[in-house]
C-alpha cells in the first residue's frame, strides 16, 4: 500500500519538466566538452571521454550506490516501503550509469595505457559494482512477496557496500606488488580552467540527469505498487 | 605530438548518450504499460463488495 | 529442564543437529567431496605443464575449487529446513535468531574444513608441493578463508533458498564476496609456499582476517531480516 502521506497514482501521465531540463543540460554539455574545450596536448582529444566517464563514476559510486546502500539500512530501521522504493531505483539508475563507465573506460585506457583492461582499482572496482547491483536486481525478480523482497533486498544492500572498500583494497595491493605496464602516465598538472569549468558543468548536469532518471524510476515503482495492490483486490 | 584519438572520444560520447538514451526511452515505456494498466483497472466494471472505497 | 541455552551454547546445539543430518546420509558432504578432487585434477590438464610449474598453479587452482565445492556445501545449508516449514520448529524454540545463524555457519564450517582436510593433500600431492612449514601456514590459511566463505554463504543461502532459482541466485550473490576472501588466501599462501618471508604475505593475511571479522559481524546483525516473522 502506499503511505497515505504520498498521493495515489493516477492513470493520467504526468508531466515531469526536471526530465527534460536534464537533457537539455547533458547535450549542453556535450557540446561545450567536444567543441569548446581545448584538446589536451600530451593526451589528444581522448581526454575529453574522461568528462562523462570520471563524472559518472563519481555519480555512481557516491551518489546512486550510496543512496542505495542509505536507504536500505533506513528500510530495516524504518520498515517504510518508500525508502525500498527509493533503494530500488537507486540501483537502477546507478546500473545505467555504470555501464556507462564501464563502456567509456576502456575507451579512455586504450588510449592512455595500450590496453582495454589493466585490472586498475577503480575500474576492477566499478565492475564488481556492476555484478553486485546485477545481483540485487535479480534477488528482486527472484521474491515475489513485497515485504520479503525489501528485506533481502535491503540485507543485500547493506552487505554490498561493506564489500566495495575491501575490492577496491584488494585489487590495489594486487596492483601496487605487481606492477601492470603503463606506456603513457596520465599527467596531473593544473588543469587550465576551461577544463575546470567543463568538468564542473558536465558534473552538475549528469548529477541533474540522475536525480531526473531517479524520480521517474521511483514513480514507476510506486505505480507497479499500487497496480499490484489493485490487481489483487480484483482478484 | 599529439595522438590523434578523436575517434575513441566520439564512439565514447556516442556510446553514453546510447545507453543514458535507452534507459529514458525504456523508463517511459515502462511508465506508460503501467498507466495503461491502472487506467483499465479503474474502467473495469467494479465487483460488489463491501470494501471502502480508496486502496 | 533450567533456563534456556546462552547463544553460544545454542550455537553448538543447532550446529550438531545440521551435522548429524548430514552425517547420517553423507551424500552432500561426498558429492562435493569429489567434486572437489575431480575439479583439482582437470584443472591440472587445463594449463602447460612445460609453460607453467605445477607448485606456481596450485594456489590458484585450491582456492577457486574451494570456492565452488563450498558453494556445493552452502546449498544445502538450509534446504533441510524449507521441507514442511521445518524452521518453524527453529523459530519456536527459545532461543536466539542469532543463535540459529551461528549453528548454520558453524554446521557449514565443519563441511567446509572437511573438504579442505582432503582436497589440501590432494594438490600437494598432485601438484608437487615442497613439504615445508608452507603446509602448516596453508592450513591456517584455509582456516581464515572457510570462516569468511561460511559466514557470507550461510547468510545468503538463507535468503537464496526461499526464492524461485536457489542454485543459480546463490553463486551469483555470493562469488562477488569471496573475490577477497580467494584473493588473499591465493595471494599469501602462494608467496608462503614459495619460501618468501611472513612479511610479504602479511599485507593480504589482513585482509583475510579483516574480512572475517566484518562479515561475520555484520551477517550475524542481518540474520534476524531474513526471517519471516
Amino acid at each position: 500500500m502506499t503511505s497515505a502521506s504520498e498521493p495515489l497514482p493516477t492513470a493520467r501521465p504526468r508531466r515531469d519538466p526536471l526530465l527534460g531540463v536534464a537533457i537539455v543540460a547533458v547535450a549542453l554539455v556535450y557540446v561545450r566538452a567536444l567543441a569548446f574545450t581545448p584538446i589536451e596536448a600530451r593526451q589528444g582529444a581522448a581526454q575529453k571521454i574522461l568528462y562523462i566517464h570520471a563524472t559518472s563514476a563519481f555519480i555512481a559510486l557516491y551518489v546512486a550506490f550510496a543512496l542505495m546502500a542509505i536507504a536500505s539500512i533506513l528500510y530495516l530501521w524504518l520498515k517504510d516501503e518508500k525508502l525500498d522504493r527509493v533503494a530500488e531505483s537507486a540501483a537502477e539508475v546507478g546500473l545505467a550509469f555504470t555501464t556507462v563507465v564501464l563502456l567509456t573506460g576502456p575507451l579512455w585506457g586504450k588510449t592512455i595505457w595500450g590496453a582495454w583492461w589493466t585490472w586498475d582499482a577503480r575500474l576492477t572496482s566499478t565492475l564488481f559494482l556492476w555484478f553486485l547491483i546485477v545481483a540485487y536486481s535479480l534477488l528482486r525478480g527472484a521474491v515475489e512477496e513485497r515485504g520479503r523482497r525489501a528485506r533481502y533486498s535491503a540485507v543485500l544492500g547493506i552487505l554490498a557496500a561493506l564489500l566495495v572498500p575491501f575490492i577496491h583494497l584488494s585489487v590495489y595491493l594486487f596492483r601496487t606488488l605487481h606492477p601492470m605496464p603503463i606506456l603513457l602516465k596520465p599527467s596531473a598538472p593544473s588543469m587550465p580552467s576551461e577544463m575546470q569549468v567543463t568538468f564542473f558543468s558536465a558534473f552538475l548536469a549528469f548529477l541533474l540527469l540522475f536525480a531526473a532518471l531517479l524520480r521517474a524510476r521511483y514513480r514507476i515503482a510506486t505505480l507497479r505498487d499500487h497496480v499490484a495492490s489493485r490487481e489483487q483486490e480484483h482478484a | 605530438m599529439t595522438p590523434d584519438n578523436g575517434a575513441f572520444a566520439t564512439a565514447a560520447y556516442v556510446l553514453a548518450a546510447l545507453v543514458y538514451g535507452a534507459y529514458v526511452v525504456s523508463l517511459k515505456l515502462r511508465e506508460r504499460r503501467l498507466r495503461e494498466r491502472l487506467a483499465r483497472l479503474e474502467s473495469a466494471p467494479r465487483r460488489a463488495s463491501n470494501r471502502p472505497a480508496g486502496a | 529442564m533450567g533456563e534456556a541455552p546462552g547463544t553460544l551454547a545454542a550455537s553448538w546445539i543447532v550446529a550438531r543437529k545440521d551435522l548429524a543430518i548430514e552425517f547420517r546420509t553423507r551424500t552432500a558432504f561426498l558429492s562435493a567431496l569429489v567434486f572437489a578432487l575431480l575439479g583439482v585434477t582437470i584443472f591440472y590438464f587445463a594449463w602447460d605443464a612445460t609453460a607453467v610449474a605445477a607448485a606456481d598453479l596450485a594456489p590458484g587452482v585450491l582456492w577457486v575449487i574451494f570456492t565452488f565445492a563450498g558453494l556445493l556445501g552452502l546449498q544445502r545449508s538450509f534446504g533441510s529446513e524449507l521441507a514442511d516449514r521445518a524452521i518453524d520448529g527453529l523459530l519456536g524454540a527459545p532461543i536466539s535468531r542469532e543463535a540459529i545463524y551461528l549453528g548454520k555457519a558453524l554446521a557449514n564450517l565443519v563441511f567446509v574444513s572437511g573438504i579442505l582436510a582432503v582436497t589440501i593433500p590432494a594438490v600437494v600431492l598432485f601438484y608437487n608441493l615442497p613439504f615445508g612449514p608452507g603446509i602448516g601456514a596453508l592450513a591456517g590459511i584455509a582456516a581464515l578463508a572457510a570462516v569468511g566463505l561460511v559466514a557470507v554463504g550461510t547468510l545468503f543461502s538463507a535468503m537464496a533458498v526461499n526464492t524461485r532459482m536457489a542454485e543459480l541466485l546463490l553463486p551469483m550473490l555470493s562469488l562477488p564476496f569471496f573475490v577477497p576472501i580467494v584473493m588473499g588466501a591465493a595471494q599469501s599462501s602462494a608467496r608462503l609456499m614459495a619460501g618468501r618471508p611472513i612479511a610479504e604475505a602479511w599485507p593480504w593475511l589482513r585482509i583475510l582476517v579483516a574480512f572475517d571479522i566484518v562479515f561475520v559481524t555484520a551477517c550475524t546483525l542481518a540474520f534476524p531480516y531474513t526471517l519471516d516473522e
